[in-house]
């Protein structure tokens, strides 16, 4: 089976890469929209930057469950 | 998974375990080094909570400010995201908290290791969080409000047609929390020692040529990015475990801003 063992050699860092990719764009967007609120309402910059943790650290799970599934499949390609 | 191909800076546990080799302290060392290192963070931390706790005094000392200070902001945090009834999960978040931040920052010192970087300390902390989570829900909306709950609080006929939609999804979003906590930990973490293990060696690769035995210190600037790590990473995890908390409470006395968190 060494076709399939080289397609999940490419393919598992691939969707780690895909999924990372999703989560970089939805980050950037987090922080930016963060940092424009910060600037209008400085005096709010701890609720904002709490509430702006949470959401990354939710954005972040995604890319988290692909790694944990690359994890789960690494032991296959040898 | 394979320990023995990533690089890994010493630590005094291996130092030991590699001068004893071949006895049975060596072999105990070896399985036993993420323990030692959590056990040592362990008792720090506990030495000096009991010797600032004892002879509290009304005009507080240094010590007892600075300890005021930390235990008052994480009380603001969990109050902040719970209301007033936030106060009775604080010492747990709390203590979530300064373990994680502690063994965090405890991992830079030289010699020394963090526990947070294995699954086999993450896991555990996540485990804890999950029970706690479902334990707190049980207790407040009873048995059958925690199934009810769980099923996403059907009111009218058209919601409960979807609970046998909504109620797997609900029972796996559950399962999922800790596997998210614990690898998120883990993999900042991990990733953190292996990339300061790579400039280290590289330091020390780039003076062997002209035989100097001291290498170039080219991982101090990912010890300090090393340092904002550790603290954003705690922090989220005590954040998400207060939020974990905070969605499985009955919703009653909750802000409709907050209701659906």
């Amino acid at each position: 089976m060494a076709n399939s063992q080289s397609m999940l050699a490419i393919f598992l860092p691939l969707s780690l890469g895909i999924a990372a990719f999703g989560s970089a764009i939805g980050l950037g967007k987090a922080v930016a929209s963060a940092m424009d609120a910060t600037a209008r309402q400085p005096e709010a910059s701890g609720k904002i930057l709490v509430n702006m943790l949470l959401g990354c650290a939710l954005i972040e799970a995604l890319t988290i469950y692909a790694f944990v599934i690359v994890l789960l499949n690494i032991g296959k390609v040898s | 998974m394979t320990t023995h191909s990533t690089p890994h800076v010493l630590n005094w546990v291996k130092l030991l375990s590699e001068s004893l080799h071949g006895s049975p302290a060596s072999e105990f060392l070896e399985r036993w080094e993420t323990a030692i290192f959590s056990f040592v963070v362990t008792a720090l931390i506990a030495f000096f909570a009991v010797r600032i706790s004892r002879n509290l005094k009304l005009v507080p000392g240094r010590a007892q400010a600075a300890a005021e200070q930390v235990v008052e902001a994480i009380d603001n945090l969990v109050c902040g995201i719970m209301g007033s009834r936030g106060r009775a999960y604080t010492p747990f978040v709390g203590s979530l908290f300064l373990y994680i931040l502690i063994t965090n920052l405890y991992g830079l010192i030289p010699l020394q290791n963090s526990s947070t970087g294995y699954l086999t300390t993450t896991a555990p902390l996540a485990i804890v969080v999950f029970f706690y989570v479902q334990g707190v829900s049980i207790a407040k909306n009873g048995p059958l409000g925690y199934l009810y709950h769980l099923a996403g609080n059907p009111k009218s006929v058209a919601e409960w047609i979807f609970v046998p939609l909504n109620f797997p999804l609900h029972v796996m979003g559950e399962f999922t929390k800790p596997i998210s906590l614990m690898f998120r930990l883990y993999g900042n973490v991990m990733a953190g020692h292996i990339l300061v293990a790579v400039f280290l060696q590289l330091g020390i690769e780039m003076m062997k040529p002209i035989h100097i035995p001291v290498g170039v210190p080219l991982h101090l600037p990912f010890l300090f990015l090393e340092i904002l790590v550790g603290l954003i990473q705690a922090f989220v995890f005590a954040l998400l475990s207060t939020v974990y908390i905070a969605i499985m409470l009955p919703h009653e006395e909750h802000d409709p801003k907050e209701a659906h968190a």
